[in-house]
């Protein structure tokens, strides 16, 4: 089971200070898919990513790749292959773009696969390679989120969690955004984990999606299966009622 | 970590200590200073590191976490407590120390009369800016150091290890303090106790003016004062020479008025506020 699965999310509880916002949450990330949590503002999701990367404390259990990571440091789960995009994009705005790339290979022993990472990163962001000695501070949003997400890239991940990669872009560079990851599943064979508010901007990409709000899943399911019922909207609204277990809606 | 370190200049005066003979005696009696030069300046430079890697460990390491106000009170008090160890192991009498008293004869050099300790420390100066340059840009370890600089938390989602840039950053320093000894005490032939506090209080201003986190800024911050400081030495009515530091930070002061965050600017710092 844990061979199909590059990572197991098992009851996992998140609070801050008193307040508890993760409420035992579960999931699992099959190996080389794209899946998506979307939920309401204040669901939680970031929180999710965060604790998988070893940002936010959380108890629970979270298996990457069979090892459970929960309680690493967060440069430790990302030597072990997993690489996290957070909320707000974090470009390192005084470092170059290539600099910003490089950060990502220095882990990695291996210079000359590095070099040819960098040339793979900048063919699926050509726009990268012609301000590739700007500083990242100067690149427009939607640049900066191509930076980040190929400077996750470049550490050659297994696994990447991105932390709404549609946020504050034109629905044109979101949908370009979108068809890259899907790539990069497809044809590098990385697993992907993003967050987003809307499943509207998700829903023709994805091959999974987990609907989590007030720090619980609500729901979880294939795109086009949960298209066909109102499942998906009475879950992220909190109308209606549905059977937790199955993930079926109940009219 | 945000940590603008005030022992800095007691790892200067450690180092600079660390070539003598630890006694209270009141003639210093040559320890480390009475080797060969290499060697000296090997172990004098690794001294500098070692002691600034200890405060890493023993203090700063534990209080990551802590605001970077925090931090920049206990590196007060922790220079304290060293010049206080220094003391007692030391006394508190300032020592007459005699390094490489020839660098500090005159000589001719292109028709003018110096002592040959000025050419030389400008040319370290300058060699250690530009190898500072090469390794902040061009090695890994350096990007590395200026990502951590930037965002901590992100360039540890990238695999940067924290607890190596963290002492990177403090060997760095260390090494650094250790040439400074070395100049200094050569260019004074004195060792004393609080001789550290000094330095790191004209290093400090020269940073602030220049404009914080700024290496360029650094550089022209304390040429600025270096030369303020000789203008008023060479101008300054005798009566009134005595308070030469004064008119320099006074100089200082009028100089944050006009620009608050310092010479050069920081963009990252403005995006912050
Ligand atoms: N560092 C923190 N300290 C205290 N509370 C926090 C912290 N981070 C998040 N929270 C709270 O936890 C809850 C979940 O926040 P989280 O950021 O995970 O939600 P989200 O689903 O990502 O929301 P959004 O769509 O707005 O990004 C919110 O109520 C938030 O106020
Ligand atoms: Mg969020």
């Amino acid at each position: 089971m844990s061979e199909d699965h590059i990572l197991r999310v098992t009851d996992l509880r998140i609070a801050y200070g008193r307040v508890q916002v993760l409420h035992g949450v579960s999931f699992d990330v099959p190996a080389g898919a794209l899946v998506a949590i979307v939920g309401p503002n204040g669901a939680g999701k970031s929180s999710t990513l965060s604790a998988i990367a070893g940002g936010v404390a959380a108890a629970g259990d979270v298996r990457f790749d069979g090892r459970p990571i929960l309680g690493l440091k967060p440069e430790a789960i990302a030597r072990s292959g997993l690489s996290f995009v957070p909320e707000g994009r974090h470009v390192f705005a005084s470092l170059s773009v290539e600099e910003n790339l490089r950060i990502g290979t220095f882990m990695r022993g291996d210079r000359p696969r590095a070099e040819r990472d960098l040339q793979l990163v900048l063919n699926y962001f050509p726009k990268l390679k012609e301000r590739i000695r700007q500083a990242g501070g100067k690149l427009s949003g939607g640049e900066q989120q191509m930076l980040v997400i190929g400077r996750a890239l470049m550490t050659q991940p297994k696994l990447m969690l991105i932390d709404e990669p549609s946020l504050g872009l034109a629905p044109r560079i979101v949908e370009e955004v979108y068809a890259i990851l899907h790539r990069l599943r497809s044809q590098e064979g990385v697993s992907i984990l993003v967050n987003e508010q809307s499943s509207r901007r998700v829903m023709n990409f994805v091959d999974e999606i987990i609907v989590l709000r007030d720090g619980r899943v609500q729901l979880k399911g294939r795109p086009s299966d949960l298209a066909k019922s109102h499942a998906l909207h009475d879950a992220y609204f909190g109308t209606g009622t549905f059977d937790r277990d199955s993930g079926e809606a109940v009219h | 970590m945000r940590l603008i370190n005030f022992a800095h200049g007691e790892f200067v005066t450690v180092s600079a200590y660390a070539l003598i003979v630890p006694t209270a005696d009141v003639t210093a009696k040559l320890f480390i200073g009475g080797w060969s030069w290499p060697l000296l300046i090997l172990a004098i430079l690794a001294f500098g590191m070692a002691i600034a890697l200890l405060s890493n460990l023993l203090v700063f390491r534990r209080l990551r976490n802590a605001a970077p106000q925090n931090l920049m009170v206990v590196s007060f008090a922790l220079g304290y407590i060293i010049q206080n160890l220094l003391m007692m192991v030391y006394g508190a009498r300032p020592k007459a120390i005699g390094l490489w008293s020839s660098l500090t004869q005159a000589t001719e050099l292109g028709g003018i009369r110096i002592p040959l300790l000025q050419p030389v420390t400008i040319g370290v100066t300058l060699l250690l800016l530009l190898a500072i340059l090469f390794f902040m840009r061009k090695t890994s370890f350096g990007i590395q150091m200026r990502a951590a600089a930037e965002d901590f938390r992100m360039a540890r989602y990238l695999g940067v290890r924290a607890d190596f840039v963290i002492a990177l950053s403090f060997a760095l320093s260390g090494l650094l303090a250790g040439v400074v000894a070395l100049l200094y005490v050569v260019q004074t032939g004195l060792l004393a106790p609080t001789m550290g506090v000094n330095i790191v209080t004209f290093a400090f201003i020269a940073t602030v003016i220049g404009g914080m986190g700024s290496l360029p800024g650094a550089v022209l911050g304390g040429l600025l004062v270096g030369i303020a400081t000789s203008l008023l030495q060479a101008y300054l009515p005798d009566s009134i020479r005595a308070f030469r530091d004064a008119f320099v930070f006074l100089f200082v002061i009028l100089l944050l008025l006009v620009r608050p965050s310092g010479i050069i600017r920081l963009k990252q710092f403005e995006e912050r506020v």
